[in-house]
């Protein structure tokens, strides 16, 4: 492979809330590489979005990085602390696609002028030749009759097409990573198909580097190249989308697999997950998901797992990859992935 | 539900018709629907957002007026002018569990209270406890949570104790509006099977309206599709699956999201058209294509639909 576009390194990233200490990311490493398509999977609370935020400086003011690195060209995105030095980043290099159409567009200002407040800032381009490249991204997006779109106000647009305008922003700015954060879950899902497909063309036209975040694995399935699925703070598997889907290692990742309704038996419960997430304002002690998982390992309860490696590119924080632990088989179910028997309806 | 079952229905919708707005300008957001909901059953209404199914449901909770067409509950007239008598019954019958947990609990009252309304003035203080207390433990909560607010608790705890609102009333008829869709994977899970539970000790008939087709396929009976207003096509939720006719069903379907890398990569989607619709002398209408299976067609779409079957 490639040399990574975006290396993450023993990231550790705290909040203070009422006085006291949230350890949102625990220790977490990441590679990303240049033209790939990853998807980083997970609940909510699991810190997927304060992970990916963190490469951008967008975490709230009582967050901050206690340890670890985050290279990207160069540069290490973790000792920033002055707005002007995000700025070079943000959008320019890395730029973001949020999850809420509705609120991500400034409702007093139209289409046109947003787009093109983008462009003159990030490709340095004025006046007609800032309006001609407005216009032909808009194009790009699929929206029709740009010239007239572009005088309307984000309420005259359905919440889709606000969307599209919202990826026309972040594609305008020409970035080379383009983090899209549940694009799609405020959509219908013939707009989400659309919308999915749209982004993939554009990571493809404009030769992006894609990072995912959803707790949608229809979605995930749809897109990603790679996934990494993250619990508790921590990465604790990553894989190509077919070794994540068709051949997990990681009891959570059997966990989540399980509970897909296309995977449950009509007139039978569907597995649910016991319990809840850990308190990450506590130290959390080794496995964080060995309270929930139905076969905990006892050292599971003792010393965090290493990450294994169970091909070159598929590996998994789970002491049931050692050579010493007991042979646990995933659940049953989940084998249907593999089958291809729900690939199809 | 088996076939042997006998089938009695308990809520008949006729040629219903919504309206909203001016006189002048009204906007239809109902046209002229019609579906039987069978005692035991779940029957699932799925459409996009504005087709009207949050709209049909509001309108049998008696929510939203009706502009034509008639409710019929165990055999009664509902909507339109009822009786008090009626009227008492039917809103203690049939109730409403809502999609957003975080929006559709009052935050300044504790959750006794917020379980509670609906029983408060009939109720005498101990007795009431004691179904509160009843109500939290039907749905998996502890009797202790019921001094506390609504912020104190997670997504899926508070849509458990809006599920235990609803079940306070002992209702039969629950209608279920995207009940699952604010929540996360695993807490959805959670979530169904507390319904289906109750449904199997309750002997519960839920109407489960969602956007959410794969959820759907494993909790319904049967399933509507409803495109802007519309009922296009009714069937038992696996002949819905494997035979879908309605292009906007085919369309629907072939837009889910299905967790398999390898086919959801390769997977075409369909776009509906409804300008592939001919109506202008051949009108459609809604018609039994085969026993159970309904679908909003004219003639020559009907010959053509039962082509398909045949293949």
């Amino acid at each position: 492979m490639s040399e990574p576009i975006l290396s993450v390194r023993n990231l550790n990233f705290k909040f203070t809330l009422r006085g006291k200490t949230l350890h949102a990311i625990r220790d977490v490493s990441l590679d990303v590489y240049p033209g790939e398509s990853l998807a980083i999977v997970g609940e909510s609370g699991s810190g997927k979005s304060v992970f990916t935020k963190s490469f951008m400086g967008l975490n709230d003011k009582n967050g901050w990085v206690e340890s670890g690195e985050i290279l990207y060209s160069g540069m290490d995105l973790a000792k920033f602390t002055q707005e002007e030095e995000w700025l070079k980043i943000r959008g320019k290099e890395i730029a973001m696609v949020m999850q809420d159409p509705m609120t991500s567009l400034n409702p007093l200002k139209t289409i046109g002028a947003q787009i093109m407040e983008a462009i003159e800032l990030h490709q340095h381009l004025k006046g007609a030749k800032a309006r001609q490249a407005m216009l032909e991204i808009l194009k790009d997006v699929g929206i029709q009759n740009p010239e007239k779109r572009a005088k309307q106000y984000p309420h005259e647009f359905s919440g889709g097409m606000r969307q599209r305008v919202v990826i026309a922003i972040a594609v305008a700015c020409k970035p080379k990573i383009l983090i899209c954060d549940e694009p799609t879950t405020a959509l219908d899902v013939t707009i989400q198909a659309q919308i999915l497909k749209l982004i993939k063309d554009l990571i493809a036209k404009y030769n992006l580097t894609a990072i995912y975040i959803t707790h949608d694995l229809g979605v995930v399935a749809n897109v990603a190249e790679r996934i990494a699925v993250m619990y508790a703070g921590d990465i604790i598997e990553i894989g190509k989308s077919e070794e994540i889907f068709y051949d997990p290692k990681h009891p959570y990742t059997w966990a989540l697999l399980s509970s897909l309704p296309q995977l449950g038996v009509k007139g039978e419960d569907l597995y649910s997950i016991k319990g809840t997430p850990p308190n990450l304002f506590q130290e959390i002690k080794g496995d964080p998901f060995a309270p929930r998982n139905p076969k905990p390992l006892k050292i599971d309860f003792v010393k965090r797992p290493p990450l294994f490696e169970v091909t070159p590119t598929h590996k998994a924080r789970t002491w049931l990859l050692d050579p010493r632990a007991p042979k646990v088989e995933p659940p049953e179910s989940i084998k249907m992935l593999k089958d291809g028997r729900i690939g199809k309806l | 539900m088996s076939e042997e079952m006998k089938k009695e229905v308990l809520l008949s919708v006729k040629d219903l018709v919504v309206r909203f707005g001016k006189k002048r300008k009204p906007f239809t957001a109902v046209d002229k629907v019609s579906f039987d909901i069978y005692k035991g059953e779940t029957f699932g209404l799925v459409g996009e957002s504005g087709s009207g199914k949050t709209t049909i449901g509001r309108a049998v909770i008696r929510v939203a007026p009706t502009a034509g067409g008639d409710i019929f509950y165990s055999g009664e007239k509902i909507n339109g002018k009822i009786s008090k008598e009626l009227d008492k019954s039917i809103t203690r019958k049939v109730q409403m569990i809502f999609q957003d947990p975080m929006a559709s609990l009052n935050e300044r009252a504790k959750v006794d209270y917020i379980v509670s309304e609906g029983i408060y003035k009939s109720t005498k203080k101990d007795e009431r406890k004691k179904l509160v207390d009843a109500a939290l433990m039907d749905v998996g909560l502890l009797p202790e949570f019921s001094s506390r607010f609504p912020h104190e608790f997670s997504g899926g705890q508070r849509q458990r104790i809006g599920i235990a609102r609803a079940l306070i009333m002992q209702p039969e008829f629950i209608i279920a509006d995207e009940p699952i869709s604010a929540l996360d994977v695993s807490i959805r899970a959670q979530v169904l099977n507390l319904l289906s539970d109750l449904q199997k000790k309750r002997n519960l008939t839920y109407l489960f309206i969602s956007h959410d087709l794969s959820v759907m396929r494993f909790i319904c009976d049967r399933i509507a599709v409803i495109h802007k207003g519309k009922i296009v096509e009714l069937a038992d939720t696996e002949e819905l699956f494997q035979h879908p006719l309605h292009p906007y069903t085919r369309a629907l379907l072939s837009a889910v999201p299905m967790p398999d890398p390898v086919n959801e990569k390769h997977k075409e989607l369909i776009v509906y058209d409804p300008s592939i619709h001919h109506y202008e002398t051949d009108k459609p209408v809604w018609s039994e294509i085969t026993p159970g299976h309904f679908i909003y067609a004219n003639q020559a779409e009907l010959e053509n639909y039962q082509k398909d079957l045949m293949k």
